[in-house]
């Protein structure tokens, strides 16, 4: 996709994992420190992003836009919609939030962290190393003091499906 | 663990096409400290058993600021406490509610503390004092030279070595609680009063980075009254009028900076003839005068 330009409005094509082509106005990407610098320092007209996935990149750009639209007036609209951005399943959430971090959107890195952590924050610790995929690395008898000591660590919400 | 994570995501080991990105995202070290430092503490402290870089990670000092940190500066006083006690004779209470919850919700619930020391007290036969609170810590006083430095959030404390107690039959103490920035430490300042017409004054400064105290001289200030209030860096106190044990007259705010150690007197505001008892209070990270 060439860089066009109609009226004052610059046009950019951001590419999906998938090869999916997202057209969308310069001034949106604007927000992400790292599209920014790549727009502003080395003239790209088209930018891929083989890490992010489509489904995640349609979330983003859906942000960008209602983002941009932010006035005083419709703040409470806009907190709405942040809501309702991040109420999808966790491992989905774990994606925009990584794709957020890798593109350095600020303020909706710092909401979707949150959101994060709103989720993880009851879940016992056999279910958050299954959802950080991190193997336990004390030994079988430290593993048991804790479990003795801290009993209410291990109780906590088992599901670990990451929804 | 390996067959139970690709058991966990079936479909990843369908996918050929190379374009696709597989399985959950695995976080960068620095995206999962960002998630942990909006844990509540509750969570950290059960999370440390998830592994021995999340111990590592979730004891260390730099941590533990940056939860602080996000915490205290939360706009929607998620994690702001506001706590209230309560003594008779011989027992005493300390419960707490959310700051969210008082300026929200039409109903506000207060919860028990369970501070530790309660019980301590009781058997002291004295109650528990409040002298003041910084970045969630609780200094606490019980009896004349006991004090203690109270985290509810983990719910630890911490007994501080005893005071010298001035050896005179009767004196007053006037305690202040706060943190030094530049030193990053905590700090307990008390100043002792003798009750006498001609009253000398000892003030004693306690540093949680050397677990001890230290004397110093309050410099000619006038005597300090009340508790100490803590704001940006300094300890503040009401001063009281020549005879202050029995005229509550007083004159003016006197500060004490923790990180330089040095006496300041605060200019008074102008609130013309005065013969009210005078009180400080913090509003924001400014000193209020209550008349």
């Amino acid at each position: 996709m060439a860089s066009s330009t109609t009226g004052e409005k610059k046009i950019l094509t951001l590419k999906g994992g998938d090869n999916e082509e997202f057209i969308l106005e310069e001034s949106l990407v604007l927000q992400s420190e790292l599209l920014k610098n790549m727009v502003k320092e080395e003239r790209v007209s088209s930018i891929p992003l083989p890490s992010i996935k489509s489904k995640t990149l349609v979330k983003i750009i859906e942000y960008l836009k209602k983002h941009a639209e932010l006035t005083p007036s419709n703040k409470e609209e806009f907190k709405n919609f942040e809501k309702e951005f991040v109420n999808v399943v966790l491992e989905e959430l774990l994606d925009i939030t990584v794709a957020v971090n890798y593109l350095k959107i600020n303020g909706l890195l710092e909401f979707c962290c949150q959101a994060v952590a709103d989720r993880i924050k009851d879940k016992s610790v056999e279910a958050v190393r299954k959802i950080f995929r991190i193997e336990s690395d004390f030994t079988p008898e430290e593993e048991s003091e804790f479990r003795k000591e801290t009993p209410e660590a291990f109780e906590g919400d088992l599901d670990d499906t990451t929804n | 663990m390996e067959s139970e994570a690709s058991h966990q995501h079936p479909k990843h080991n369908k996918l050929t096409n190379h374009d696709s990105i597989l399985t959950i995202p695995v976080l960068p070290a620095e995206l999962v400290i960002e998630i942990l430092s909006r844990l509540p503490v509750k969570s950290l402290l059960q999370f440390t058993c998830v592994s021995k870089s999340w111990l590592a990670l979730i004891s260390s000092p730099e941590f533990i600021k940056t939860h602080l940190s996000l915490s205290a500066n939360n706009k929607d006083y998620t994690h702001h406490k506001v706590m209230m006690s309560s003594y008779s004779r011989l027992m005493s209470n300390v419960k707490a509610c959310s700051l969210r919850s008082l300026f929200y919700d039409s109903i506000t619930e207060a919860f028990d503390l369970d501070c530790p020391l309660i019980s301590y007290a009781r058997y002291m036969c004295d109650h528990v004092s409040f002298i003041g609170s910084v970045n969630g810590l609780i200094c606490l006083l019980i009896q004349v030279n006991e004090y203690f430095i109270w985290n509810p959030s983990i719910r630890k404390y911490k007994k501080l070595p005893n005071t010298r107690v001035p050896m005179r039959v009767t004196y007053r103490s006037v305690s202040g609680f706060g943190y030094d920035e530049l030193h990053d430490d905590y700090k307990v300042v008390v100043s002792f009063y003798s009750n006498s017409t001609n009253p000398d004054c000892e003030v004693m400064i306690y540093s949680l980075k050397s677990d001890s105290w230290r004397t110093r001289d309050n410099d000619g200030r006038e005597l300090a009254n009340g508790r100490g209030m803590f704001v940006n860096g300094k300890l503040h106190w009401t001063t009281t009028s020549d005879d202050y044990c029995f005229n509550h007259n007083s004159k003016n705010i006197i500060s004490f900076d923790l990180a330089d150690e040095k006496w300041g007197t605060v200019e008074e505001p102008c609130y013309g003839e005065v013969t009210h008892f005078l009180k400080v209070g913090v509003l924001n990270t400014d000193i209020r005068e209550v008349i």
